[in-house]
C-alpha cells in the first residue's frame, strides 16, 4: 500500500514523543498496584502454588517485583489439574487453548469472575452512557469452548464461517442503513478470528475489487498472527484501519495493537513482563518470552501468575507512544523460533518466517474451512506448510527448513524454490546473516514432499 | 498469609465502583487518545495511492494461489 498506514505508523515518528502521557503510566500502575495483592492471595489458595511459592514472602510485593516469583508453564499448570484451580463453591465452565503447542489446556473460569466482569464493565458503561451504541459485524468464533461473555455499548450482526451466504450478507450489512432504537444506523466495526477475516477479505476482494465502500472505523483481528500483506489486504478492502487484538484463552485480558504507534499495550487487567529466553531476566528492550499476571477478581478460578506464554514479542519501554511503560509486538510461537544459543537473542523469530515465505506463490499451503461452502478457495487463505527445525553441533546452530512446494519440483526447479526461500528468510532476518556470514550458524532449505507446518499463532 | 486454610470465600479487593475508577484512570477514559488516532489512521488510509492498483493485485495473487 503505498504511503499506507505502515508507513506512516513508523515507530521512529514516535521515538520520545509522550501521547499518552507518563501520568497515565502511573495510572496503570497504580491499577495493578490495587489488585495484585489479592491475586496472590487468591493463587496462594491453591495447593500448587503454595508449594511453588514456598519460603517466598508474598507481602508487599509490588507490580515491578514479579520477578521474586517462579515462571509458571504450561505443563505445570497441567500437571496440577485441580491443585492449581479453585473451585470450591464456583460453577465453572471449562475453555480450552487452540492447541498449537500440542495438547490444549483445558482451564475453567467461575461463575463468580464472570459475574464480576459483566457488573465492571456495565458500570463503565453506565458511568460514560453513550448517546447511541456502535453497530458492528463480527464473525462468530467457533472455538475454545466457554467464551466469557462482556457487555459493551455495541449492537452486533453476526455472520458464521460456516453459514453459507453469510459473507454476501455481511457486504450487505455493512453497505446499508439499519433501523434499531439507540443503535448507529451503520456498522463502524469488522471483528474475527484472523483466518475468518481472511477468508472474508478474499471472498470480498473478488466480489468486490476496488474495496467496501462502508463507513467502517476499524477491522478488528484476533487469534493469530496477522502478516502485513494481509494486514495491508483487509484495509483496503475494507478501508478500514486495523487493529491486531493479541489475546490468551486462558487469561482474561489482551493487547491491542495502537493506531498511533504500532505497539501493542496491554489491558491493565494483565500485567506484563518480558523475559529472556536464555537468562530468563526481565528484559526492558529487545527479544524475549512473554510472561502474564492475570488480576483478581477478574481471574479467580484458574490463576495465572508469571504465566509463560511461550510466545516470543519484540519489547519497549522507550519506543511506544507510552514512553515509561511495556509494550510489545508479537513474534509468534516462540517454539517456532531459534534462538541464539549464546545470548537473549533470537537468529529467527518465528514472524519473520512467515512474513518471508507466506506470499510465495509456490509454497504449499494447509487449506482451512474445507466443509464452508461459501469459501471458494480454502487453500489460498491456509497457512504455509513449512518446518523449522534446529540442532546444535560443535557449538554452531544447524538450522533446518523444511518446505513443502505446491507441486511436485525437480532439478532445477527444486533448487530454485530453496533458494529463494534461503534467500527470502536470510534478507529478513539480519541475525542470521550476520550468524551466517560468521560461521556460527548454517542454514539448509529441504523442499520435502509432505510437511507438517508450524502453527503462527501468537495466541491459543 | 496462612497457608492451611482453604477459603472459599471472596478475597478483599476495593470496591467495584474503585476499581472501575482505577481502571477509567488507567485507559484514559474520557481523553480522545486512540479516538483521534484511529480517525488519523483513517484519514491515511483514505490518502493512500494506488489503491486500485494494489486491489488488483490482490486479485492477481488471490487467483495465482487458487487450486
Amino acid at each position: 500500500m503505498a504511503g499506507g498506514l505502515d508507513a506512516a505508523c513508523n515507530e521512529s515518528s514516535f521515538v520520545g514523543r509522550e501521547v499518552f502521557g507518563a501520568e497515565a503510566t502511573d495510572r496503570v500502575r497504580t491499577f495493578h498496584s490495587a489488585l495484585l495483592p489479592a491475586t496472590l492471595r487468591n493463587a496462594f489458595r491453591t495447593d500448587f502454588y503454595q508449594q511453588l511459592w514456598h519460603g517466598i514472602d508474598l507481602d508487599g510485593i509490588e507490580p515491578d517485583q514479579l520477578h521474586v516469583l517462579p515462571v509458571v508453564g504450561k505443563s505445570a499448570i497441567r500437571a496440577a489439574g485441580d491443585a492449581a484451580r479453585i473451585r470450591n463453591g464456583l460453577i465453572c465452565d471449562e475453555v480450552f487453548t487452540s492447541g498449537t503447542t500440542g495438547t490444549p489446556l483445558v482451564t475453567v473460569r467461575g461463575n463468580r469472575e464472570q459475574a464480576y466482569i459483566r457488573e465492571f464493565f456495565t458500570t463503565l458503561i453506565d458511568k460514560d452512557p453513550p448517546s447511541r451504541w456502535r453497530r458492528g459485524l463480527q464473525i462468530r468464533n467457533p472455538y475454545h469452548g466457554h467464551q466469557v461473555a462482556i457487555p459493551a455499548p455495541v449492537h452486533f450482526h453476526s455472520i458464521g464461517i460456516y453459514d453459507a451466504g453469510s459473507f454476501a450478507h455481511g457486504r450487505a450489512v455493512l453497505a446499508s442503513r439499519h433501523l434499531d432504537a439507540g443503535v448507529d444506523e451503520v456498522c463502524s466495526l469488522l471483528i474475527g478470528l484472523e483466518r475468518c477475516l481472511r477468508a472474508f477479505t478474499a471472498d470480498t476482494a473478488e466480489h468486490v475489487p476496488h474495496g467496501i465502500d462502508g463507513h467502517l472505523d476499524a477491522v478488528v483481528s484476533f487469534s493469530q498472527y496477522l502478516t502485513k500483506r494481509w494486514r495491508e489486504r483487509m484495509e483496503l478492502v475494507w478501508r478500514a484501519p486495523v487493529i491486531d487484538r493479541y489475546s490468551l484463552a486462558e487469561l482474561f485480558g489482551g493487547a491491542s495493537s495502537c493506531l498511533a504507534c504500532g505497539w501493542w499495550h496491554a489491558d491493565p487487567f494483565l500485567i506484563p513482563e518480558v523475559v529472556g529466553a536464555r537468562s530468563g531476566g526481565q528484559l526492558r528492550e529487545g527479544v524475549g518470552i512473554l510472561v502474564l499476571t492475570a488480576l483478581y477478581p477478574f481471574q479467580e478460578a484458574q490463576p495465572m501468575v508469571r504465566y509463560d506464554s511461550r510466545d516470543l514479542v519484540e519489547v519497549t519501554h522507550s519506543r511506544s507512544c507510552r514512553p515509561g511503560e511495556i509494550a510489545f509486538k508479537p513474534l509468534g510461537r516462540s517454539r517456532y523460533g531459534v534462538p541464539d544459543p549464546e545470548s537473549d537473542d533470537w537468529l529467527l523469530a518465528p514472524a519473520v518466517a512467515l512474513e518471508a515465505v507466506d506470499e510465495l506463490e509456490d509454497i504449499a499451503r494447509t487449506p482451512r474451512f474445507l466443509d464452508a461452502a461459501q469459501v471458494s478457495d480454502h487453500y489460498r487463505i491456509g497457512h504455509p506448510r513449512y518446518r523449522v527445525t534446529t540442532a546444535i553441533s560443535e557449538g554452531r546452530s544447524v538450522i533446518s527448513f523444511h518446505v513443502q512446494a505446491r507441486r511436485r519440483l525437480r532439478g532445477a526447479a527444486r533448487r530454485a524454490f530453496a533458494d529463494n526461500v534461503g534467500y527470502r528468510i536470510v534478507a529478513a532476518a539480519p541475525n542470521l546473516a550476520s550468524a551466517l556470514d560468521s560461521g556460527v550458524a548454517g542454514l539448509r532449505v529441504v523442499v520435502d514432499d509432505h510437511v507438517n507446518g508450524d502453527l503462527l499463532a501468537h495466541s491459543e | 498469609m496462612d497457608a492451611n486454610v482453604f477459603q472459599p470465600t471472596p478475597i478483599e479487593v476495593p470496591t467495584l465502583a474503585e476499581i472501575s475508577d482505577l481502571y477509567r484512570a488507567a485507559v484514559g477514559a474520557g481523553d480522545d487518545h486512540m479516538r483521534n488516532a484511529a480517525e488519523e489512521a483513517v484519514r491515511r488510509l483514505a490518502a493512500a495511492e494506488a489503491a486500485a492498483a494494489e486491489a488488483a493485485t490482490l486479485v492477481g495473487f488471490i487467483r495465482s494461489t487458487g487450486r
